[in-house]
């Protein structure tokens, strides 16, 4: 049985190469190779600017279509006396995976951002067959579009060069024309030099409640490189919310798309779209607004999988310490809050999560949860390591037991985790992870956990989009066992993870049946002609079922 | 693997040692001059002369200022030398349960109190309190039902049964308490909320609907009345933020004379604080000083151009004194930082109709629908300005 390896950045945190303990897990060992040469700063001064502890996103995305992924990171750049974004400091990074590492490609790509990044999506929006970028800023959001893997900023052309603040964005097919439309989770009107302190009167950064909340924004993709801003008429601008994570996926089994907001201290959204179009916030009623004590809890990452393998998809949340992290187990119509029965609200409560992820790390078949946690409060000075210590919490990996119930293993990492991206990035068929550090290094995690046997991928694609079927609903039966995957970047918190449905089978190696639910709704039924490979299906080349 | 619970019987035992023999030390280092001094003065007390009231005056003044493992030590050597432990036991179980690694040693020290005085209904409704964070819903679910048996009155003991019925999957019984609730609180949100999902999983879909309307216009309590947080707690902080919940809890309960030494306390340390000046003039203004409110709410939008309470309030004067341009400036300005709230569009309808502006009125109302569509009186009103209007 092998292990869990971390890869942590080449700097770490105090700035003293291998002066303190390598970040550890249970299954670990060191893998040099994959140390990526970045790290995180946000211009913090002691000015207690709240995007200083909002920190990155990380993106897994096949951007040279090579077949294997690279990586992109965001990274702040603030100016400490104002609060406001700067230009002149850091810019968001891109490794390229070259032959079993990452090589910063960042000038020759042309992804060097220079705005306050926040979150990323991925996908292939003028369906060239390529992957593009989507930058969700404190500032302007920039958009750049992918040829042969040489990004050029279509931001002013596009029409989606929002200003403000965004957190997550994710893009989704919503109205199911073959183009893929975008959804922008929005934070904040931050006004720097509002004064803030806690309860003895000492400087701190100040609740995101002090801050008036922005509508989300939702852009219909025209097909021709514009976007339209279809907020208003969707009904998406009526939410009010301070978002945070956001996930596109079916919530009322219609095959329709609908999208679930993680907003910081104000209720949840579930926008469900209706037979017209529009979308309606059913949160409340399918009780995904709340926590089962009806109380609003501080929502960061989030994601739809189905983690009960009961074939309905479960939404889960984390939240800030004090607050449990929230498991919504899909239960027909509705959801309930069953966070506590699954074991995964007591070992969040000292914690504060942001990135998540479900994946099967050990190919057993159920999904086990990556979260990514790290203080927020308490102020820090970027001098003094020993009070940015203080941000420092373990991480978590929630090993699934069946049944909705989860078993904890924490993980100490070097750095105050924000965001969480997962792919397998060395292709050796189980998904590996990034984790995004504030103010530090980004950490690769390649997955050689105990494995339980063997597996499945399966990419999805749209023959005439010439694209990947994002949004796609991947079905694996046999041998009594039937098995849901969504193929989706989006979800966890600002970043955006590989769109591939993947399917640990343990010991099975029997026939198996494969139905693809494509984004349209329409539906074909695969052959699996072998295991421990991955599947390339395309749209037409199935059978009706 | 890194367990955090084992933080809990430690977080007790470091509290203890830490105020043994004499007053502990602690780091001011940050701290508003009051808060020091406070400290400073409970520390001296207790060196001058140790027993359980200086032991617990040093306590309250730490818990009042976010001092939690601190507070929780020095309330276990006021327990240990007091012939009535309760109220200390009991603080000391809200010091500790502050502190998130502290829930378990918290849970302990209610029972105990609890020992002592069976039937404290207020104990009783925070062990259930944190039995509930801490998902153990059938442990809840029996001391919320005795809190509600020893204080009928206790309307967060009847929301907290009903959300742990409905965590027990028990609906009908759910919607029974939670009823009795919201009778006693028909603004709870947290509440309807909580109705509305024991409606839904009872499958009373038209209920449901309502409580999920009912819950978005409530309000989300912070808290609940507890008299002995009040004295001991509330009562010693003076802090800026603290002494801002005073004044508005003061405020509240319609002592504008404290509220506003409060404030004037606030501004005597912090001249340039934006909501002390606009609690001021909302105290002026519930006294029918317009004038005096007027120049508060001003100095206010000096401090911070985007408090929109000011603009709304400024706005209201404004109105008053049929300056019906510079309110609407006002409130336009509050609609351009917070669009999406209902409550300025119906400021702005209010200001219209009384310019006699009905294409306005229309205008607010048209927007008042959008955002809340499933709002009857939202669409009767503007149905009866659109009448009016045509009847023009």
């Amino acid at each position: 049985m092998t292990a869990l390896t971390l890869v942590a950045g080449a700097v770490s945190f105090c700035g003293c190469v291998g002066e303190q303990e390598p970040p550890t897990l249970e299954w670990a060992r060191a893998a040099p190779e994959w140390v990526v040469d970045f790290q995180h700063e946000t211009g913090a001064a002691g000015r207690f600017h709240l995007p200083e502890i909002m920190g990155g996103g990380a993106a897994l995305f096949d951007a040279d279509a090579d077949g294997d992924v690279d990586l992109y990171l965001t990274n702040g750049n603030l100016d400490s006396e104002t609060g406001t974004p700067s230009t002149a400091g850091p810019r968001n990074a891109f490794f390229r995976n070259e032959a079993g590492r990452f090589v910063d490609a960042t000038e020759e790509t042309g992804l060097g951002d220079p705005g306050y990044g926040m979150g990323l999506a991925v996908g292939d929006a003028d369906n060239d067959g390529d992957l593009d970028v989507y930058v969700a800023n404190y500032g302007q959001d920039r958009f750049y579009t992918n040829q042969d893997g040489v990004f050029t900023d279509q931001t002013q052309r596009s029409g989606l060069g929002l200003d403000g603040w965004s957190s997550s964005a994710t893009f989704l097919d919503f109205d199911g024309d073959g183009w893929l439309d975008l959804f922008v989770a929005r934070y904040v009107a931050y006004v720097g030099g509002k004064r803030c302190t806690d309860a003895a009167g000492r400087d701190d950064y100040c609740g995101p409640a002090v801050f008036a909340p922005q509508p989300d924004r939702l852009f219909h993709n025209r097909g021709d490189g514009t976007f339209q801003d279809v907020s208003e008429v969707s009904g998406i601008g009526r939410g009010i919310g301070r978002a945070l994570g956001v996930v596109a996926f079916d919530a009322n089994g219609d095959r329709k798309i609908d999208l679930y907001v993680a907003n910081d201290g104000d209720a949840n959204h579930l926008w469900v779209q209706q037979a017209d179009g529009r979308f309606v916030d059913e949160a409340l009623l399918r009780g995904v607004a709340y926590n089962l004590a009806g109380e609003t809890e501080a929502g960061m990452g989030v994601l739809a999988e189905d983690l009960d393998a009961d074939g309905g998809w479960d939404l889960f949340v984390t939240h800030l310490s004090s607050e449990t992290n929230t498991y919504y187990r899909h239960a027909g119509a509705t959801y309930r809050d069953l966070s506590g029965p699954s074991g995964l609200a007591g070992e969040s409560i000292p914690f504060t999560g942001f990135g998540t992820a479900a994946v099967d790390l050990d190919l057993d078949g159920a999904l086990d949860l990556i979260v990514a946690n790290g203080r927020v409060s308490g102020g820090f000075d970027t001098e003094a390591g020993s009070s940015r210590q203080r941000f420092v919490e373990p991480n978590h990996l929630f090993r699934n037991l069946g049944g909705g119930r989860f078993s904890p293993l924490s993980w100490h990492s070097a750095g105050i985790s924000r965001g969480v991206a997962t792919a397998d990035i060395d292709n050796d068929g189980d998904d590996d992870w990034v984790v995004a550090n504030l103010e530090g290094p980004a950490e690769v995690w390649i997955n050689e956990s105990p494995q339980q046997g063997h597996w499945l991928a399966v990419r999805a694609h749209l023959p005439q989009a010439h694209r990947e079927a994002d949004g796609a609903v991947v079905i694996l039966e046999g041998d009594g066992r039937r098995t849901v995957r969504r193929i989706d970047r989006g979800g966890g918190y600002l970043s955006s993870s590989d769109a591939v449905a993947r399917f640990g089978l343990g010991s099975d190696t029997g026939a198996m049946r494969l139905t693809v639910i494509w984004p349209d709704g329409s539906e074909e039924v695969f052959d699996v002609p072998g295991i421990d490979r991955v599947l390339q299906v395309s749209r037409g080349a199935g059978t009706r079922p | 693997m890194k367990s955090p619970s084992i933080a809990v019987p430690a977080l007790l035992v470091v509290g203890v040692l830490c105020c043994a023999g004499v007053a502990p030390e602690i780091d001011t280092t940050g701290m508003e001059p009051p808060v020091r001094e406070l400290i400073e003065a409970r520390r001296a007390d207790l060196n001058a002369a140790a027993s359980a009231e200086t032991w617990g005056a040093l306590a309250d003044a730490l818990l009042a200022h976010g001092l939690n493992p601190e507070a929780a030590g020095c309330y276990a050597h006021a327990a240990e030398l007091s012939d009535e432990p309760f109220e200390w036991l009991y603080l000391q179980a809200l010091a500790a349960a502050g502190d998130v690694a502290g829930m378990d040693a918290a849970m302990t020290l209610l029972r105990r109190a609890l020992e002592l005085q069976p039937d404290h209904a207020l104990a009783e409704l925070r062990l259930a309190l944190l039995l509930q964070r801490s998902a153990r819903h059938e442990e809840a679910r029996e001391w919320f039902e005795l809190a509600t048996r020893h204080d009928p009155d206790l309307q967060r003991a009847w929301r907290g049964l009903g959300q742990t019925r409905l965590a027990l999957a028990r609906h009908a019984s759910a919607i029974d308490a939670l009823e009795r609730a919201l009778s006693a609180d028909p603004e709870d949100a947290a509440g309807w909320s909580a109705a509305a999902q024991a409606y839904a999983a009872g499958g009373q879909d038209e209920p449901a609907r309502d409580a999920a309307r009912r819950a978005r216009r409530g309000r989300e309590r912070a808290g609940f009345g507890d008299p002995i947080w009040d004295r001991h707690v509330l009562q010693n902080g003076v802090s800026a933020a603290r002494l801002f919940e005073r004044a508005q809890r003061a405020l509240a309960a319609g002592d504008s004379a404290t509220a506003r030494e409060h404030v004037e306390a606030i501004l005597r340390s912090r001249p340039q604080a934006a909501d002390a000046h606009y609690l001021l003039g909302a105290i002026e203004a519930g006294a029918g000083n317009e004038r005096e409110a007027g120049r508060h709410f001003e100095r206010t939008l000096e401090l911070n151009p985007d408090h929109v309470r000011a603009l709304l309030d400024w706005a209201s004067l404004a109105q008053r004194s049929g300056r019906l341009d510079e309110a609407q400036t006002r409130i336009e300005r509050a609609q351009a930082i917070t669009p999406l709230d209902p409550s300025i569009v119906l400021a702005l309808a209010e200001n219209r109709q009384r310019a006699g502006d009905l294409a306005g009125v229309i205008q607010a109302y048209e927007r008042l629908v959008e955002l809340r569509p499933g709002s009857d009186a939202a669409r009767r009103n503007l149905a009866e300005a659109r009448r009016l209007f045509d009847e023009r």
